[in-house]
């Protein structure tokens, strides 16, 4: 019976204690607050990509708030930033979703990831939630479906890695490449644009091959890329984690060609996994601190956290945020579709240098698609990330 | 890179996998030949170690004089003796009530692993942790390439296992630890104290898991859900070698990490998963001891 107890005891006590780390947001002492949910992944790959738009959305809200709030029907309010860790599963960030509406009470809310967000528009659009989910759309994920889905992704990658890989192939006579792309629907669509990208841009894709979220030793999978010998290995969109580890890996193995990071890797991440074996590599997605806006953003950062953690995602959106604020007080008003409309006409300083905003009208009738403008060609140099080139990306409208 | 370059190479990659893998097996082994207990928390001391090492080594909270090799050597030790005392307060405070007895051992193993994640959460933080490693270079020989950090894994790993292997069949401890192993009750009458030889069976396997973690460090990165997968494959190296069994933990984390490498160099990582788990059911309908183990 002693031992019973010890075990429904220790089971209890495990339970609790073990249960999803909730990582709570900043609380501002007001009477009147407006609660934002990022339902990021803060555990497993993604985490340094929900890590960083998290601290994004809590930079653009301590912004706001410090600068009085904003008014809707003559009441002030506050933004309150709240957060779950979605693990960058579908039912995770399910989990998170009905946890965000039903215990927090939110109108808005933000979910990483397609597949995640194909998961929760069942819950969030019925509840005329207001999602700024940070991804691509997908033939899986049509926006026309989802009015109140707004799709922030950092980069859309078949508009931006044409003229990535029509650089590399000006620059170095590119004429075939390899890629790896992480095996989730995301991944599975990245890589179908990869193969356009490749045709368009001239180069000869000779092997592309499709990876675990969580893999760590990429040795098979690069030993079968190099047997094709291509001129370059691109990471896809695989997280920073990931392709810092594919270029320290594929540099081990002997491969001397070009290596390129397209999916804005953090440059902690790159120097410290991939030490000396960085040197000489490309990549696209880095941070540029080149606004006013973006240096107030950049200096809050610094305050709390080490900057080189830093990623693309941190200025896509503390910006984002502000965009959104303005678009609830033109609208004066909390109800979702009325600040949707105003919502996809704002602008904001995010990955380019001038504003970004929301496209896709052309497309689906509505602007929720965001762009990036232009593509960022860095290249690790001496432990630093350093500037080459920006290349103008042409969207279809 | 020819045929045969390509064969060699996809061998080595095999090799390197199972020598990584079987740091884990081997610890696994040890606890549940002498604990009679499956320890799925194994995977999580493992994750300790790693987060050890990365405080020891990586953040260089001590700091020791000489070169960086010596550094990291006595790091690796300390972990080791850090992480072999936790384990040996765990079996203590969960273990040692149920020792022989698998079903309550699993549960309690499987509450240590949520306890651990989530402490490790809110000790480490949620962000990946990497350590530099003080080896560097490719050995090139003849057109197929070893890492030099992962042949110091492999030869650390080896030195490791010589080690405990001589320890157990040459020490008076060693061979307590195996009777205690084959009877417990039997090895008690010849007056060797329980209590103790299964502490140190604790503390040696989770020295190994420690080991397996912090090695592995520098070669991959570091966060608190790095145990899943080791103990996976773990599971499956010790069921194709034998459960309980040292000589089959060898060669079953040798066969997963060569089936591992085939498969995912000529399919895919996917493809090669289904291969090791479907030689894990082959293995369990054919023969349920495994290559090298025998009826408990």
């Amino acid at each position: 019976m002693k031992k019973n107890w010890t075990l429904v005891t220790f089971l209890f006590l495990s339970l609790f204690l073990g249960q999803g780390v909730l990582i709570k947001g900043i609380t501002f002492a007001a009477a009147k607050e407006i609660k934002f949910a990022c339902i990021y992944p803060f555990s497993g790959p993604a985490a340094s990509w929900g890590i960083n738009d998290y601290r994004a959305y809590m930079i653009g809200s301590e912004i706001i708030n410090e600068a009085g709030g904003f008014t809707v029907q003559g009441q002030k309010y506050f933004w309150k930033i709240v957060s779950y860790d979605s693990k960058f599963t579908p039912e995770g960030t399910v989990a998170g979703v009905e946890w965000a509406i039903n215990t927090e009470k939110v109108n808005f809310l933000s979910t990483m990831g397609g597949g995640q967000t194909l998961a929760v528009i069942p819950k969030t659009e019925p509840a005329k939630i207001l999602n700024i989910s940070v991804a691509n759309p997908t033939p899986n994920l049509p926006p026309s479906k989802s009015p109140l889905t707004f799709f922030g992704a950092a980069q859309i990658s078949d508009t931006t890695w044409i003229p990535l890989i029509q650089w590399v192939k000006k620059k170095h006579g590119l004429k075939t490449m390899a890629v790896l792309q992480p095996d989730y629907v995301v991944g599975k669509v990245a890589a179908s644009t990869t193969v356009e990208a490749a045709k368009r841009a001239g180069v000869d894709l000779v092997a592309q091959e499709m990876v675990s979220l969580t893999a760590s030793d990429f040795y098979p999978t690069l030993t079968k890329i190099l047997t094709k010998n291509p001129d370059m290995i691109m990471t896809g969109i695989n997280s920073s984690r990931s392709a810092s580890l594919i270029l320290k890996q594929a540099r081990e193995l002997g491969y001397k060609g070009i290596v390129f990071l397209p999916w804005g890797p953090s440059v902690k991440d790159v120097l410290e996994i991939a030490g000396p074996q960085a040197e000489g590599v490309y990549a696209n997605g880095l941070i540029y601190w080149d606004t006013p806006w973006l240096q107030e953003v950049k200096k809050r950062y610094s305050a709390k956290w080490d900057i080189n953690e830093a990623d693309i995602g941190v200025i896509g959106f503390a910006g984002t945020l502000r965009a959104l604020t303005e678009a609830i007080v033109k609208a004066d008003s909390f109800d979702t579709t009325k600040v949707a409309a105003k919502f996809q006409d704002e602008k904001w300083d995010a990955y380019a240098p001038k504003d970004s905003g929301w496209w896709g009208a052309k497309k689906v009738g509505i602007k929720r698609l965001a762009f990036n403008s232009t593509v960022q060609i860095f290249k690790f140099e001496g432990g630093k990330a350093k500037l080459l080139d920006r290349l103008t990306v042409t969207v279809d409208e | 890179m020819s045929q045969g370059q390509l064969f060699v190479q996809v061998i080595l990659n095999g090799i390197m996998s199972g020598m990584i893998l079987m740091l884990v097996v081997l610890g696994l082994t040890l606890v549940f030949g002498i604990l009679h207990i499956v320890n799925f928390a194994h995977g999580e001391i493992y994750m300790l170690g790693a987060y050890v090492f990365w405080l020891l080594f990586g953040k260089n909270i001590i700091s020791i004089p000489g070169p960086p090799v010596i550094h990291y050597i006595l790091a690796l030790i300390v972990t080791m003796i850090i992480i072999a005392a936790f384990g040996v307060l765990i079996e203590r405070l969960f273990f040692k009530s149920f020792r022989g007895n698998l079903l309550p051992s699993m549960i309690i193993s499987l509450g240590i692993i949520l306890i651990l994640q989530a402490g490790a959460l809110i000790v480490f933080g949620i962000q990946e942790r990497s350590v530099k490693s003080v080896f560097s270079g490719t050995l090139n020989l003849g057109g197929t390439y070893l890492s030099a950090e992962r042949v110091a894994v492999i030869m650390a790993g080896v030195t490791l296992f010589v080690a405990v292997y001589l320890f157990i069949q040459r020490t008076f401890t060693g061979r307590a630890m195996k009777a205690v192993a084959q009877d417990a009750d039997a090895a008690a009458l010849q007056g060797i104290n329980i209590d103790r030889i299964c502490s140190l069976g604790m503390a040696i396997g989770c020295a190994l898991a420690a080991a397996a973690g912090a090695l592995l460090a520098p070669i991959f990165t570091i966060n608190p859900y790095i145990g899943g997968e080791p103990l996976l494959l773990g599971f499956a190296a010790i069921i194709v070698g034998g459960l309980g069994s040292i000589p089959g933990s060898i060669v079953g984390s040798l066969l997963i990490g060569l089936v591992q490498s085939f498969g995912s160099t000529f399919l895919d990582s996917e493809a090669a998963m289904i291969i090791v788990f479907g030689l894990l059911v082959v293995m369990l309908v054919l023969k349920p001891t495994g290559l090298w183990g025998h009826e408990h």
